[in-house]
């Protein structure tokens, strides 16, 4: 079972205005979807993402990772 | 030895003073109508041709945009849409009002509704600490907007230069809660309402910015542009009530 989950009450949709990480400016319609990465996590997590390799990071964390979004979303969809 | 109270300096009753000051009803309590027309205005680029008030529904009258730019939206590191202010200010209950600081812990009730207009704009009722910048960073507004990019009306937020917002039909008001502690901004609540005050959307936002202290907070209301390429037309009009309250709280 994955670590990793999401707040699912606070998933919205909505059109947002907003900083990315990067400091890029998004503009776009879309959802909000607050995803829980345990503090035990995070070491483990950074240490395997390298963000200069196209492949990082590996299917072991990338797909909890992705399956606690998705999951999130399929259900918000189907709601 | 303590003092007992002994008798309500507003009313006379014996007992003491109402719990809360004996001023305000604050279990049924009214929203303060915003009039701006005779506010202090930033319009760096001139779009603003009028502000007029009349039954409680404010109207600005626009110059023309020919070219829009993202300068004119809300989500821009530079903002020169125009905006009207004053004094941020909580209502004493006797005639008397104490202006709210960045040193005050606060609450606020922001509302805009009855909204029409002739192009794709923002309407908004905000706090600001510097509403004379064109610098985001440095105005610091926090507020809610109803806006109608096509024909369909929605409300949002709007926290510095970033906002968050939906459309629905019937939205008929935007409603937000602001709080504010000891020179921090702490978070932003929105909502829309049916004509039935029944919720339609709600969004929120943690705020944690550092403000600078001992410095007025600013009331701020204007229309930005929905966005970078919204034009607008000689005369167009923007009118809608512009409301809030606000509470200073002794923590």
């Amino acid at each position: 079972m994955s670590n990793y989950h999401c707040d699912y009450q606070q998933v919205r949709e909505s059109g947002v205005t907003v900083e990315d990480t990067d400091g890029t400016k998004i503009d776009t319609e879309g959802f909000i979807i607050p995803i829980i990465i345990p503090l035990s996590e995070v070491g483990e997590l950074l240490a395997n993402y390298d963000p200069a390799s196209g492949t990082s990071p590996g299917v072991t964390y990338s797909r909890p990772l992705s399956r606690a979004i998705l999951d999130a979303l399929r259900r918000k969809v189907e709601e | 030895m303590p003092v007992a109270p002994c008798f309500d300096p507003t009313t006379g009753a014996s007992g003491g003073a109402t719990p809360g000051g004996g001023g305000s009803p604050l279990g049924n309590l009214n929203l303060r109508t915003i009039d701006p027309s005779s506010w202090a205005t930033t319009d760096p680029d001139t779009l603003l041709k009028d502000v007029s008030h009349a039954a409680g529904v404010t109207s600005f009258t626009f110059n023309t945009l020919g070219a829009g730019s993202a300068v004119y939206t809300l989500g821009s590191a530079t903002q020169n849409f125009p905006r009207r202010y004053t004094d941020l200010q909580a209502d004493n209950g006797d005639g008397t009002f104490t202006t709210l600081t960045t040193d005050d812990n606060i609450l606020l009730y922001l509302r805009v509704s009855d909204y029409t207009t002739a192009f794709a704009s923002r309407l908004f009722v905000a706090v600001a600490v510097d509403p004379t910048s064109t610098t985001a960073s440095t105005q610091l507004g926090y507020g809610i907007f109803m806006y109608q990019p096509t024909g369909t009306p929605g409300d949002g937020l709007w926290d510095v230069s970033s906002t968050q917002q939906n459309t629905n039909v019937n939205t008929d008001s935007a409603n937000g809660v602001l709080n504010f502690s000891l020179t921090r901004a702490v978070g932003l609540t929105s909502f829309s309402l049916t004509g039935a005050d029944i919720l339609l959307n709600l969004r929120q936002r943690t705020l944690s910015d550092t403000l600078p202290g001992s410095t007025n907070l600013k009331l701020v209301v204007g229309v930005a542009t929905n966005t970078g390429t919204t034009t607008i037309a000689d005369n167009d009009v923007v009118s809608g009530k512009l409301e809030y309250q606000a509470f200073k709280l002794n923590l």
